[in-house]
């Protein structure tokens, strides 16, 4: 039995009864979110801003597995009742018309509820939080920035959201988590005599202090981002190409997220539109897409960043193993094409509000590199130096004299069918061994299969800190990516820089 | 119950509240009917067919000593007096007192619901016409199939402690399919009537454009091409309409400043107009009243090149000493006397026509630098279809704003123009 939302009990019993009666199979998900945002301005707090809503989500199936979708934010018998006939109506005319099955669903065995407090309790009233504190990390941000560099502009965001759902099913599955975010992003902008460029500075975590921590240990990143800026302002843009490449943990994750991970969704799979799978929409598990010892997993348990405990049917989400030693391994799936693609059911399915369909999403998807390098440590110089230093140590100039660094995600895409990626970069520098030249930030992109093949060497533990969204059916989902803290990729024509 | 009804008693309860000195008020209530389709089938678990009913209400509310709390709540759940007791621990002093709309008595609202009205069970009435759509792709034998037809019914209210009270009504209704993964087509429409008819229009040609991309990659020698890019709008929104809003000059975010627009800097070529008519009736772009209370107007932001005002919210309107406007994109801009594709692409013979380019949202808009593949492209050689690429279009688009190559071109495909200009490109 779940803790949260218990408000609903009475509706869920009444639902659970009728659709019962009717030889209906319902899942119904209600989520109640409650967020706030502090919005800095000109040095002041210019705005905040509290929202609260709470919503059903319900699925109806019929015996045979038609079923419709719908979602109010009504929520009074009345209109949860109004709700659940017209969509049994619609998955009998769907029944009738013959069209889409989704049969699976009576495939998911009963969840029992996982109920650890750790990991599914940590919300609380979002009053009780100490709301004020986020203004004031904006603050002392806002004056370091102007200390920095005087005619910069500071902005930020802090932001709280807690997201509690409680989904309920049929078969009796009754579980339920809740999951705290908090989170601070600013931008500071240069503009000199050479031109304008910006820095990005953020943090996450689930509680203030947590953010507090999670900040503190990327303090000095603040200031170094300045003048990495004020140097970009004035950098020249380099010359497009495909040359050697040393890039961050969060640039190596977006190769994960974007070239591997999307295309590794179940549902696009079984549309047909990857590129991971093979001419009868199977997964193409076994292919060789990176050297031994590479592997690409999804789903780390912990309250990190994309982390939820069930896929949105209400089953437990299972870590996947995305690439496994060079080769395709599994894939980011669910109950409905999992079999279909011929790949394990790991229920990774998400929505993110309760109006939302669930769809196969990744959660928190990282490199990780077996036998890595020592990374070259030094916290007295930059992140460009500490590549050098590491490109030196491992012997890599011998063969490229000019490497160029990238530093920082700046978004990203991926088009699943061509395996085609991009994403931005925040730094670039191009290192030889004895000069490291800065340049604008650039586009990376190339080709999803083989994009882990040029991959020579990690070094460095594996780095988790980064955080973002992922967009996918309109629906923007909370992801981590990452990766050992500095990958090397070997010139390769189908990865270009510009 | 109304949209009207829902808002009265929070209405009141503000009206009676001495503690307030102003407030606004948005609500909004929407009925929505989806259904989805692919190659396999219609109305799968992935697009169900799915019937989406939400009620929502915005909030400003200025207390005494300059103190604004902002937020947003759901009337069913949170009551007038709950609310009011959110705003008095939320609210923090403000740089200025509450914005409010003005609003000139002679204002007329666009119309948005067309006298066929808005369809009865409109889901039921989808699913067919869903199917239709989907039995005419499937001739083609495309690889993939996703698409989606939605209807939506929206009713607004707007209320604010000037007396002021507007309620809107409007319909919407979408379409869209993807084949192939590669490209995307779609249509939206305030009549239900003009939805389908127009998203069957050019299924013969989409199809055969959809199988010219699955044939062998090609190569071309060249590195300097014209491109016709469909979605184009989205780099004009990128690297210029974005630094036209207000906030972002006010918060320094913008590459350009108050005194720019005073001087009416040059920032494109002079052919460049940028101009938006929020009002007409049944346009797809036009609406009653937003959020802040400011009503649908026509405006200029960029003339003959030169810049003409910011696109300022209430806030910054004020800040800037600028009318108040809602914002738009590109793809919602007047253009008239466009050149057509068919007469365009006749005249220039050899260039690219990119269904998309991916990931124009992570380029850095203040360098104006932009390096972007377009997966899905077809190369045109004198006039001819050679074969697909895959190409990477480099430059500064600060530079192509400037040239007297880029332009807006109509197309019978998309009811958004495409962008044509020149660019480096390098194939892979």
């Amino acid at each position: 039995m779940s803790k949260l939302l218990r408000e609903y009990d009475a509706h869920i019993d009444t639902l659970l009864t009728i659709a019962k009666r009717d030889e209906m199979y319902v899942v119904a998900r209600w989520h109640k979110r409650d967020f706030y945002a502090a919005i800095w301005r000109n040095h002041q707090l210019d705005e905040n801003r509290i929202g609260q809503d709470t919503g059903l989500g319900l699925y109806v199936f019929t015996k045979t597995g038609h079923v419709a979708f719908g979602s109010t934010n009504e929520l009074s018998d009345e209109a949860i009742l109004k709700l659940y006939t017209e969509l049994k109506h619609a998955a009998i005319k769907n029944e009738d018309l013959g069209i889409a099955k989704a049969h699976e669903i009576y495939d998911l065995n009963p969840q029992v509820n996982l109920g650890e407090d750790s990991l599914h309790y940590q919300h609380k009233p979002l009053l009780d939080y100490e709301l004020d504190e986020l203004p004031k990390i904006l603050a002392g941000l806002d004056k370091r920035a102007v200390k920095a560099c005087p005619d910069a502009s500071f902005n930020g965001m802090g932001n709280i959201e807690q997201d509690q759902w409680r989904i309920v099913r049929s078969d009796g599955t009754d579980v339920d988590f809740s999951i705290p975010k908090v989170r601070l992003s600013a931008r500071a902008t240069i503009r000199t005599d050479d031109g304008s460029a910006e820095s990005m500075y953020r943090g996450a975590g689930n509680s203030v202090e947590d953010l507090k921590a999670a900040l503190a240990a990327t303090d000095d990143h603040f200031e170094a981002g300045i003048k990495q800026a004020i140097e970009q302002a004035a950098a020249p843009s380099i010359k497009g190409g495909s040359p050697a490449v040393i890039m961050d943990a969060e640039l190596i994750g977006m190769i994960a997220h974007e070239a591997l991970g999307h295309p590794a969704e179940s549902d696009i799979i079984a549309g047909g539109g990857s590129v991971l799978g093979d001419d009868n929409g199977r997964f193409k598990s076994g292919v060789t897409v990176a050297d031994a010892g590479i592997n690409v997993t999804d789903h780390e348990e912990g309250l990190i960043h994309g982390f939820h405990p069930y896929g949105a049917f209400g089953n437990a989400r299972e870590r996947v193993s995305i690439v496994k030693d060079g080769k395709l391994h599994e894939s980011i799936s669910d109950i409905f094409s999992a079999a279909r693609i011929g790949v394990p059911n790991k229920n990774c399915e998400r929505s993110e509000s309760y109006s939302a369909p669930a769809i196969p999403r990744m959660s928190n998807t990282y490199v990780h590199i077996d036998n890595h390098q020592n990374m070259v440590e030094d916290d007295s110089v930059s992140k460009a130096v500490i590549a050098q230093r590491t490109l030196q140590a491992n012997g890599m100039f011998k063969d490229h004299p000019t490497v160029l660094y990238i530093q920082g995600m700046s978004g990203g895409s991926v088009n699943p069918a061509g395996g085609t990626f991009m994403f931005g970069t925040q730094y670039a520098y191009e290192i030889t061994t004895d000069s490291i030249t800065p340049y604008k930030p650039v586009s990376f992109s190339g080709d999803a299969l083989s994009a882990l093949k040029s991959i020579r060497f990690g070094a460095g533990e594996i780095d988790t800190s980064d955080f973002g969204f992922c967009g996918k059916n309109s629906q923007s989902a909370h992801v981590n990516s990452g990766g050992n803290a500095l990958v090397f990729l070997e010139p390769n024509e189908s990865l270009t820089v510009a | 119950m109304s949209i009207q009804d829902t808002i009265e008693p929070y209405i009141r309860a503000l009206e009676h509240d001495t503690s307030i000195i102003k407030w606004r008020l948005y609500a909004s209530y929407a009925e929505q009917s989806t259904v989805g389709f692919s190659k396999k089938s219609v109305a799968d678990i992935y697009q169900p067919a799915s019937q989406q009913d939400g009620l929502s209400m915005q909030y400003a509310i200025e207390l005494e000593g300059t103190k604004i709390a902002y937020g947003s709540i759901n009337p069913t759940q949170t009551n007038p007096d709950d609310m009011i007791t959110l705003a008095h621990k939320t609210a923090i002093v403000s740089p200025e007192a509450l914005m409010l709309a003005s609003h000139p008595k002679s204002s007329t609202l666009p119309k948005l619901i067309p006298d066929s009205g808005y369809p009865a069970n409109l889901l039921a009435t989808l699913l067919p016409e869903a199917t239709r759509i989907r039995e005419l792709l499937l001739e083609g034998d495309p690889k993939s199939i996703e698409g989606e037809l939605q209807g939506t019914h929206r009713h607004t209210a707007y209320a604010d402690s000037t007396g002021t009270s507007v309620q809107v009504e409007a319909n919407r209704f979408e379409g869209s399919y993807e084949l192939d993964g590669r490209f995307d087509v779609s249509f939206s429409t305030r009549s239900y009537d003009q939805l389908v008819p127009n998203l069957q229009k050019n299924i013969t040609e989409n199809l055969a454009f959809g199988k010219a991309l699955r044939e062998d990659i090609i190569k071309p020698a060249k590195k300097h091409l014209p491109i016709f890019l469909m979605g184009g709008g989205e780099l004009i929104d990128k690297f210029l309409l974005n630094h036209l809003s207000g906030m972002s000059i006010l918060t320094g975010s913008s590459r350009f400043t108050k005194e720019d627009f005073e001087a009416q800097l040059l920032v494109t070529h002079p052919s460049v107009t940028l101009s938006f008519d929020q009002t007409r009736d049944l346009h797809i772009d036009s609406f009653g009243i937003d959020s802040q209370g400011v009503m649908s107007q026509k405006y200029t932001a960029i003339q003959n090149g030169k810049l003409v005002e910011p696109i300022c919210d209430l806030k910054s309107a004020h800040r800037l000493g600028y009318t108040a406007r809602t914002g738009s994109n590109t793809g919602e801009a007047v253009l008239n006397n466009l050149k057509t594709f068919e007469d365009l692409s006749a005249a220039t013979g050899t260039y690219l026509l990119a269904f998309s380019a991916l990931g124009i949202h992570t380029q850095n808009g203040l360098l104006g630098t932009y390096s972007l593949p377009c997966a899905e492209c077809l190369y045109f050689k004198d006039g001819k279809l050679v074969g697909p690429v895959k190409p990477v279009i480099t430059g500064n688009f600060f530079d192509v704003l400037k040239s007297d190559t880029m332009q807006f071109v109509s197309t019978h495909r998309e009811q958004e123009p495409m962008l044509f200009f020149e660019t480096d490109v390098t194939f892979s």
